[in-house]
């Protein structure tokens, strides 16, 4: 299965470059993703995968593989560009003047996209439902997420993954903020 | 990654002339003794194996030199990682700034304006995706770092339902692409797609939770 992953990634990782650009070339504000929420709506449609709108411009897919009621892992991406004139001289600049890409969640949304499609392709050969949930804005006060209802059909989720990006690492880096740990949350 | 909540406060005393204090209620002198004695909660009431920060961004009012003005507006921010201890401190910044303003005279209005609640990393979830990305990426590619003040709206969904927070290195010095994010020219060493899309595609597949508690 990793093999298979890793092999997908690397076969697909064109075609998703592309689709950062796009994203990176049409940013949109907070809760304004109206543009970017359709396009990925026609990206999962082409994948073939059910999804649902949340808080308007929200899109949650869903991908069933077998037994599709073991255990459900929610994966995490947002959409939302930020209020900066871009000054990258790049052939795929920001076409909407002022705002821009700054946050890497063009970056975010297109790494979901991508690992939905690997997910979906290989829908047979793993349980379990993971539903991957673009979320709408998140630098406004009112309905940032809404992760709980969303699961009327299979419940909800038992995990969620998510990540973010450092600039102090390579790109084949992945970190976890071990101390995290220690932020004596709820659980 | 923390707790993000907003202060906005404002000290309302008696302007006049800058000579003659006696008569005034000095906004300015107030305000200033309360971004001091803030770092009293940061630093005294706060356990200093607990991250918290407390930073004062803004202090605005008067306009020139020989007039104390009426009000001073402060804004700060209120970072911390343990959501039992941050609304403790929102009582105490409550209090403090209260009884500070008043015992010399001037009045207060302070809003505490709650945002992001911290990042929680299950720990067993961590220790899981960490492996997985050992698995992915390889153990020298995978690294634990230091917790972070900033905030993000994750942090809702890790109250709520166990969650885990990864960082994805996107820079290449090699390549000049070194700026950081939220500035003109952030931007990524395209090799992180690759990644970044094996990576959630692997951690939704094959993890687990047999194993874990949760």
């Amino acid at each position: 299965m990793l093999q298979k992953i890793k092999s997908l990634a690397k076969q697909y990782a064109p075609e998703f470059i592309e689709v950062r650009h796009h994203l990176h070339a049409h940013p949109e504000l907070s809760y304004q993703e109206f543009e970017t929420s359709k396009f990925v709506q026609g990206k999962l449609k082409e994948f073939g995968i059910p999804f649902e709108i949340k808080a308007t411009t929200g899109v949650i897919g869903l991908i069933e593989g077998k037994n599709p009621g073991k255990r459900i892992i929610a994966l995490r991406a947002d959409m939302d560009a930020l209020p900066i004139k871009e000054e990258n001289d790049i052939v795929y600049k920001s076409k909407n003047e002022g705002v821009m890409h700054a946050c890497g969640h063009d970056v975010h949304t297109t790494c979901l996209l991508g690992a939905s499609k690997i997910l979906n392709e290989l829908k047979n050969e793993w349980e379990g439902t993971v539903e991957t949930d673009l979320s709408a804005g998140r630098r406004k006060k009112s309905g940032r997420c809404q992760p709980a209802d969303q699961r009327r059909r299979i419940g909800k989720p038992r995990t969620f993954f998510d990540f973010w990006f450092t600039c102090s690492s390579r790109p084949e880096h992945w970190q976890n903020e071990l101390s995290s740990r220690q932020s004596n949350g709820q659980r | 990654m923390a707790s993000a909540d907003e202060l906005y406060i404002t000290i309302k005393g008696k302007g006049g002339h800058a000579a003659a204090p006696h008569f005034c209620i000095d906004p300015i002198l107030i305000a200033s003794h309360l971004i001091v004695a803030l770092q009293q909660i940061a630093s005294r009431n706060n356990n200093p194996h607990n991250p918290t920060v407390l930073s004062i961004t803004s202090f605005q009012g008067g306009s020139t030199t020989n007039v104390i003005p009426n009000e001073i507006k402060l804004k700060g921010t209120f970072r911390a990682m343990d959501e039992q201890w941050r609304f403790k401190a929102h009582g105490l910044i409550r209090k403090m700034a209260t009884d500070l303003v008043h015992s010399m005279g001037g009045e207060i209005d302070l809003l505490i304006d709650v945002g992001y609640p911290s990042v929680y990393n299950n720990e067993s979830l961590n220790d899981l995706a960490r492996k997985k990305a050992e698995e992915f990426i390889g153990p020298k590619n995978v690294e634990e770092t230091e917790p972070r003040m900033g905030a993000e709206d994750f942090g809702y969904y890790s109250q709520e339902i166990p969650g885990c927070f990864f960082r994805l290195g996107v820079m290449n010095e090699k390549k000049g692409i070194t700026s950081g994010v939220h500035t003109p020219t952030f931007n990524i060493d395209e090799n992180a797609i690759e990644t970044g899309m094996g990576m959630m595609a692997w951690l939704g597949s094959s993890v687990n939770f047999g194993s874990v508690s949760i």
